[in-house]
């Protein structure tokens, strides 16, 4: 696994512009990075990445199966009560899931380590299923990089195959896409799903989340009064649960995407549990619940991270007894009234000086490509870069 | 190969679209009509003329009658007061809160005209209002979304299948907003960067 150097495409601001991919740069900082590119050997990518994203994917499906029937586990996992049945009886129908992605610490050697899941609302699938797919045709066409270089990913080409199954199951149903209002990224993930789904012959329409209305027999209803019946939201299941709204879930005929259960899987209390149920597997990193400190190992330093934490916000490091360093890396965010777990520290490998994280996507149970984001810090934020890779 | 051969760039190409979808109007339907498969549909005013007119049996137009009807209750247009809807419809009925135009008959699409050999034989009917409205469409058929069929008297009518494709169940909300609240309380953290951060992770 190499970090390269490269020259940017001369054109890749107009065609970025001709694409509609608006958030290339974000508050005036460069988020799409093609100054260098990642290459990894096939090994790598087959051994090290592909194999265990499939094989942590099952043990997760495993934790949700354990999880799902025990009020103890639903408790610590910090879901209401009032979502537990809505949430099971989705587990039960086994209503079927679009996508995730799992964030790794991998420097090409040894064992990826899972960081987390992100198997509700995971981003940058535009850059990962599309963009850095159209970096490398540039590249190979113009006879920069040689025609057999490859990529890992065949995310698009898996999103569009899932979504012609998915519709075999909702044939006479309309697809709305939703996302909250003034995030141009989030309306660019959603734009490009809803693309996928039309060319899978799905009949889509966009609505943003705090336009949905409900009627007076709480179904859910878009701008133009139209029934959802078929809903993708960009928009964490741990918030729809705490919106006024939360209170009328399951009484609607919906089909979600992602669909309730992988409220479960979202979450950060995952990751104790699959440690619990697969002990020192190689993929995963020691995880414990703030009441399991005394199972930790003297001397081991602990990421302390808020179950519901996204882009890497309030995260913080600790001693084996859960007592802060008082790093100065630590991260500030709304997040942690809902309750912590604990992590074993596990730096991502630096190249060039720059934090490296791996994120390697699932559509359903198949693996599907990765994306490589740069941080000059050591907790990877939004804010992070993305840049391309290639397989050599 | 381990990347997805080939992508249709076409369908990704935005150009200078902006995000933000116009919602599919009449005016989009009517103007795709030109080139989109067109397909033959016959017009009833009622059970009694569905059998008069068509190839269809007895048991068949009631059928299709119960279909619309049913397709109607879902999909009818609906108006907070009578009055607006009887501007545009002339009769129309209360439904527990609102008001949808009285059913002016139904149409049927894809009649199988080989009566010997067949299960039904019709692909599906849909509901029609008489629109009596001022301007050009008054006294023509139209359909739940607003699709002008024609003025009664043909036999049959051609439609483009768009129109035909099955309708939105409409309904009446009566509050919004009550979905994004905890994004919004969360962005209120770090004003430096609220306007576009994502939530998704």
């Amino acid at each position: 696994m190499l970090r390269i150097p490269c020259e940017e495409r001369k054109n890749w601001e107009a065609m970025a512009q001709e694409f509609g991919f608006t958030f290339h740069t974000m508050h005036g900082e460069k988020y799409w990075d093609e100054s260098a590119y990642y290459q990894f050997s096939l090994p790598q990518i087959e051994q090290g990445i592909e194999a265990p994203t499939e094989d942590i994917h099952q043990m997760c499906l495993a934790v949700v199966e354990e999880v799902i029937n025990s009020d103890g586990l639903l408790t610590k996992f910090a879901i209401p009560q009032k979502q537990w049945q809505f949430i099971r009886a989705s587990w039960h129908n086994g209503d079927p899931c679009l996508y995730s992605r799992l964030d790794f610490a991998y420097n090409g050697e040894g064992s990826a380590k899972l960081y987390e899941n992100n198997a509700d609302t995971p981003t940058s699938i535009y850059e990962t299923g599309f963009w850095q797919w159209l970096w490398l045709e540039n590249k190979v066409d113009s006879k920069l990089l040689a025609p057999h270089v490859d990529q890992f990913n065949s995310l698009q080409e898996k999103l569009i195959n899932r979504f012609k199954e998915l519709h075999v199951l909702n044939p006479d149903r309309t697809l709305h896409f939703a996302c909250c209002k003034h995030t141009d990224e989030d309306r660019g993930t959603v734009q490009y799903l809803e693309d996928c789904a039309q060319a899978a012959g799905i009949d889509t329409k966009f609505v943003y989340i705090e336009d949905i209305g409900v009627d007076k027999d709480n179904q859910f209803a878009d701008v133009d009064n139209h029934l959802i019946t078929w809903l993708f939201k960009l928009y964490p299941w741990e918030f729809m649960f705490e919106d006024e709204y939360g209170d009328l879930l399951g009484q609607q005929n919906i089909r979600w995407l992602e669909p309730p259960w992988k409220a479960i899987l979202s979450n950060k209390a995952l990751l104790p549990m699959l440690w619990k149920m697969f002990p020192d597997h190689p993929n995963l990193l020691p995880s414990f619940f703030e009441d399991e400190l005394h199972l930790v190992p003297e001397g081991m330093l602990l990421v302390k991270k808020p179950i519901f934490s996204r882009e890497g916000a309030n995260i913080s490091f600790t001693d084996s007894r859960g007592n802060a360093l008082g790093d100065d890396s630590d991260s500030s965010g709304p997040y942690g009234g809902e309750g912590f777990i604990f992590q074993q520290k596990y730096s991502v490998p630096q190249f060039d000086g720059n934090h490296t994280l791996i994120g390697s996507w699932l559509v359903d149970d198949q693996a599907a490509g990765i994306s490589i984001r740069e941080d000059a810090f050591t907790i990877t934020q939004d804010m992070s870069r993305y840049l391309p890779h290639v397989i050599y | 190969m381990k990347r997805s051969s080939i992508l249709d760039l076409t369908r990704l190409r935005k150009n200078t679209r902006t995000f933000i979808l116009a919602p599919v109007s009449l005016a989009v339907i009517a103007s795709c009509s030109g080139g989109a498969k067109e397909e033959q549909v016959n017009f009833v005013a009622s059970v009694d003329e569905c059998v008069k007119t068509t190839d269809l049996s007895q048991a068949e137009c009631d059928a299709a009658y119960k279909d619309a009807v049913k397709e109607a209750n879902a999909t009818a247009p609906r108006y907070q007061n009578e009055r607006d809807c009887a501007a545009e419809f002339g009769s129309c009925e209360s439904r527990g809160g609102f008001f949808m135009p009285f059913m002016a008959g139904y149409i049927v699409s894809g009649l199988v005209s080989d009566s010997m050999n067949r299960n039904r034989g019709y692909g599906s009917s849909y509901p029609t209002y008489m629109y009596r409205g001022g301007g050009q469409y008054r006294n023509k058929i139209m359909t739940s979304d607003g699709y002008v069929v024609g003025s009664p008297g043909q036999r049959s009518y051609s439609m483009p299948k768009e129109a035909l494709k099955p309708k939105p169940a409409v309904t009446r909300t009566i509050s919004r907003g009550g979905f994004g609240a905890t994004a919004s309380a969360k962005s209120n953290w770090g004003s430096s960067k609220s306007s576009s951060r994502s939530w998704g992770g």
